[in-house]
């Protein structure tokens, strides 16, 4: 959560609007849509995944893509994530790819 | 670039006032060529960026996320909202010094020649051919690097799709990127983590430093101030290491000219707030956005998209129906959000990422978009696609679809809203001329032609040098002034144009 806080609060005034505005229309409106009262909070697991895939199905769904988007861009980075979807990524984890500041420097003289 | 050659705002204790010859709003593709250019001319520069300096050894330490929200505009949220038939588009921007060269794909082509046979035909720019703009184009190609990418760095969803284009008579051919030692890692954007990327935080803006040009970071420039019919340089505030909620500081800058460079969203959004273009009232009109469409495709085999440079081939074989194709790659956190459903379902979907391969098709549209002052700071954009560009769409989802079942994809995800994965069978079945627009996924990255290019002030917004027809010296050296949309990746003509526009100016001095 506290990554998803500080992603939010960097990112500028329209992501809090639109972050937050995602959550209104997923907790006020996705529990409706399977017949259950409102907020998403309130109900089960199941019956929260039930509402969201209802929702995402609807062309209210645009708000709730970006939340997602947000969530799963901080979630599926992580080393751990990337293990567990297969994502064997060198480089991604480890400072391997780092680059020597001397070949750096080089480089920029040669684009100069 | 070394973190010493930049100047950063947020440190800077207090308000900040220069003196320059030439003020320049903005550092990225047309900012920083200008200001280089300029600046070995002998002029006193000052360069002033809104967002921070990202230097490659912090970008090395950061995640995906981490370069989205310190340099993306808007964390890669900025949306440009459909009107009538239209979808809402999401529209990815740089904010940092290096400005939207730090976060693209480094793609690089020549405007095509039938979009300069229109600037310079209908559109009376008679200057810019092919050959009149060739010496631009050649010294920017020097200058950034650009190469043509090697077969041998095509990811392996890029060689199904090409093997899958070519059984269906499409040709395939390399790009060409402005790369230097690319090892092919996929990050290019969210900044090089190898300098690899030939972006002008490498090239133009070190040249500007070395000839003793000042940039600044941090510095949001908020309106161009006048005197007599004149500009006498750019207000605006510092931004501090809180970021945008705090108490500002003062910035002033005092020049003899301003030239703005600020991107096609804000570049007209400053422009209106310091009452330039109202004569006109084209400033902010015709802005193009090429409407692109990914296609994600899920294959028996491992693909591991990641692998291989981000982008690497394209096809032009759709040219003439204004569709251009364009290899690239996705991080799995993002092809994973695009896969439907939520919970311990989204997981088990999200499993197949490894397996899948991406392309993006995009449109080569009229111009339907409006930058407008919004109640913040930032602009509000609205998008109304035109009738000819929407027909183009499900023509898009459907040829990049065979393709890849051309390649022997099991299935493909199609950009829409909450669509699961389908196959060949079912894609047929699928109603794709009456998609509703607020079920499409669509996004941008080249925003351009919002202050554009022409011969007569009651339809463009600068000359053909980059003047604005309001004010004698104000000029305009970024995306903004394209005067079309051009079917293809802008960052060269950008650059291009803006090395014209310097030229200029070097002369105007003399």
């Amino acid at each position: 959560m506290e990554d998803v806080e500080d992603f939010v609060a960097k990112s500028g005034p329209r992501v809090l609007t639109i972050f937050a505005g995602g959550l209104t229309v997923a907790s006020l409106l996705a529990p409706a849509l399977i017949g259950k009262v409102p907020p998403l909070s309130r109900l089960s697991v199941e019956d929260r995944c039930r509402a969201l895939d209802r929702l995402e199905e609807t062309p209210l769904g645009l708000p709730l893509l970006a939340v997602k988007a947000i969530l799963c861009i901080l979630y599926y980075e992580h080393p751990g994530s990337l293990r567990d979807m297969g994502v064997t990524r060198e480089g991604e984890s480890s400072p391997s790819c780092m680059i020597d500041p001397k070949k750096l420097t080089q480089k920029r003289e040669v684009a100069s | 670039m070394s973190a010493g050659s930049i100047q950063q705002g947020r440190d800077h204790d207090g308000s900040l006032s220069l003196d320059a010859d030439v003020v320049i709003v903005g550092s990225g593709a047309g900012g920083a060529v200008v200001a280089a250019l300029l600046a070995e001319a002998g002029q006193r520069v000052v360069v002033l960026e809104e967002g921070p300096h990202v230097s490659v050894p912090e970008i090395q330490r950061m995640r995906p996320s981490q370069h989205m929200r310190r340099a993306w505009r808007d964390g890669g949220m900025t949306v440009a909202v459909g009107v009538g038939d239209s979808p809402t588009i999401n529209v990815t921007m740089g904010r940092a010094i290096g400005g939207s060269s730090i976060v693209t794909g480094a793609v690089c082509f020549r405007t095509p020649e039938h979009v300069l046979a229109e600037w310079s035909g209908p559109l009376g720019l008679g200057d810019h051919t092919a050959k009149g703009l060739e010496p631009y184009f050649e010294e920017v190609e020097r200058a950034i690097h650009v190469e043509e990418v090697p077969a041998s760095m095509r990811s392996i969803g890029t060689q199904r799709f090409c093997e899958g284009a070519e059984k269906l008579g499409l040709t395939m051919e390399p790009l060409r990127r402005n790369t230097k030692d690319c090892n092919g890692c996929g990050r290019c954007n969210f900044g090089c983590p190898h300098g690899a990327k030939m972006s002008v935080d490498m090239n133009y803006l070190p040249r500007a430093v070395a000839a003793g040009a000042q940039i600044w970071s941090d510095c949001l420039v908020e309106s161009i101030t006048m005197e007599g019919g004149l500009a006498t340089g750019v207000t605006g505030k510092l931004i501090g290491r809180e970021g945008f909620f705090q108490k500002s500081r003062k910035l002033t800058v005092r020049a003899k000219r301003v030239v703005v460079a600020a991107g096609s969203y804000h570049t007209p959004l400053l422009l209106m707030r310091s009452g330039i273009g109202a004569r006109s009232g084209q400033v902010g009109k015709h802005m193009t956005l090429h409407p692109s469409f990914r296609m994600f495709a899920r294959f028996d085999e491992r693909i591991e998209g990641w692998r291989g440079a981000l982008q690497s081939a394209y096809s032009r074989s759709l040219e003439k129906e204004g569709i251009t194709l364009v290899g690239l790659f996705v991080p799995p956190g993002v092809l994973a959000a695009t896969m439907t459903g939520f919970g311990p379902e989204h997981v088990r979907r999200a499993a197949d990422v490894p397996n899948m391969a991406v392309f993006g098709g995009l449109v080569h549209d009229e111009g339907g978009g409006t930058v407008m002052r919004g109640p913040g700071r930032e602009p509000v954009v609205t998008y109304r696609m035109a009738k000819e560009d929407r027909a183009k769409i499900p023509r898009v989802i459907r040829i990049m679809s065979d393709i890849f079942f051309a390649a022997g994809a099991r299935e493909v995800f199609p950009p829409i809203l909450g669509q699961r994965g389908v196959t060949a069978d079912e894609l047929r079945k699928l109603d794709l001329d009456h998609i509703p627009a607020l079920k499409l996924e669509c996004s941008s990255q080249h925003p351009l032609g919002s202050a554009r290019m022409g011969v007569s002030p009651h339809t463009s917004v600068v000359d053909e040098s980059g003047r604005t027809w309001d004010v004698d010296n104000v000029f305009v050296a970024d995306g903004s002034v394209v005067p079309t949309s051009l079917g293809v990746n802008p960052q060269l003509t950008i650059m291009a144009l803006a090395t014209r526009i310097a030229h200029g100016l070097r002369e105007l001095r003399a």
